[in-house]
């Protein structure tokens, strides 16, 4: 079942007009995974997102951002939640935690982002 | 968020931080969940006799004799006897899926997800729009949410808690629940329930010290111990943000409750 939080309802209403008004196809798919179930909902940690990105990228994970890991370079990045550890970490090395509706609404046209899960 | 706390005549006494719990997001569907929950909780079990109909050695005479194969009463030489029974098509007989007592009512509600609706009412009190919403006449309130010294506490007499009620601005809210009495439409009327009145403010204290007596018979009026704060006492009828009057001490209590 969807879920019927005002928050990601919220968030899949704004992704899917900006999708409409830009024609980026990451917004949708960013919206799809919104719908699936609670039960379906990622959690990533630091050191897969680590893994898969270099300095000053800008990512988005449609879900929770957990702190194992250790994550050695600059990230913009945004998500539904974020533990307090994850949340530290990613701020001590300079980068940005973000939510949904802010990053659609700051590079409207999703060129350079990834999507990990 | 730094709210005040008035004295009975509705002056500033000191000023106070508001709990954490204060900070809950709005949950209206985790709330209506509880709520709804908790309405289920009230219902009475009601089926049928379980042997109605079912009180006869009626049986079937089968096939080869020119008639129904339905069962009839046994013997012969009295009005009853050949007559149709215990199917659902003879008069008489056993309904086909009479309403059973034993079928499972009560709804539950996982702990967290309950405490979580109480957190998010408790929250919604303090939004503004939230009560206005609930059509609750706020006009005169000098604040949203609105916490009273402890004396509120002791009163024991309807004719003080009435100067109350209109020194803190709470009256237009009490007149609107009175003007709100109708008879109910439908068959409840025939049934006990047959007048029905809006819900007014909620008084949340931490001890009662005569209070409950004195606004026993205001309509509208709930009084709640803080320990017993529920969902359905917070947004009744699954509508979150009830006009409330919280003791200072029942918010001081609200610091550890619900977590």
């Amino acid at each position: 079942m969807r879920s019927t939080n005002p928050e990601v309802l919220m968030i899949i209403r704004c992704l899917k007009k900006k999708s409409k008004e830009t024609g980026g196809a990451l917004w949708t798919v960013l919206a799809k995974k919104f719908e699936k179930s609670k039960h379906k909902r990622v959690s990533v940690n630091l050191s897969r997102i680590n893994r898969y990105t270099n300095e000053n990228e800008k990512v988005v994970v449609p879900g929770k951002v957990l702190g194992a890991g250790i994550l050695e370079h600059k990230i913009f990045i945004a998500a539904f939640s974020f533990s307090k550890e994850a949340r530290r970490k990613i701020e001590e090395v300079g980068g940005e935690c973000l939510t949904i509706p802010r990053i659609v609404e700051k590079y409207p046209t999703n060129s350079g982002i990834k999507i990990i899960e | 968020m730094n709210i005040q706390i008035y004295d009975l005549l509705g002056n500033v006494k000191k000023t106070i931080e508001l709990p954490k719990i204060f900070e809950t997001p709005l949950r209206p569907d985790v709330i209506k969940r509880a709520v709804l929950a908790q309405q289920s909780h009230g219902i009475q079990p009601q089926g049928r006799d379980p042997m109605a109909g079912k009180r006869t050695s009626a049986v079937s005479m089968g096939t080869g004799h020119g008639t129904a194969r339905l069962p009839r009463v046994k013997g012969s030489r009295f009005p009853r006897a050949q007559q149709g029974a215990f199917a659902p098509s003879a008069v008489g007989g056993r309904t086909t899926h009479p309403p059973r007592s034993e079928k499972k009512i009560y709804k539950f509600i996982n702990k967290k997800e309950r405490r979580l609706a109480i957190r998010s009412a408790i929250a919604a009190t303090a939004n503004k729009t939230q009560v206005a919403h609930r059509g609750h006449a706020i006009e005169d309130v000098p604040m949203i949410p609105l916490v009273i010294v402890d004396k509120l506490q002791d009163i024991d007499y309807a004719g003080e808690a009435r100067t109350f009620f209109k020194n803190l601005g709470l009256w237009p809210d009490l007149e609107r629940v009175y003007n709100s009495r109708k008879i109910r439409a439908g068959k409840g009327k025939m049934r006990g329930r047959k007048k029905r009145h809006g819900v007014g403010p909620l008084l949340v204290i931490h001890k009662n010290g005569g209070i409950r007596k004195a606004v026993g018979n205001f309509l509208g009026v709930d009084v709640i111990e803080v320990n017993y704060l529920n969902s359905e006492a917070l947004a009744p009828g699954t509508v979150p943000g009830r006009l409330t009057v919280w003791t200072s001490s029942a918010i001081n209590d609200l610091k550890t409750l619900f977590m």
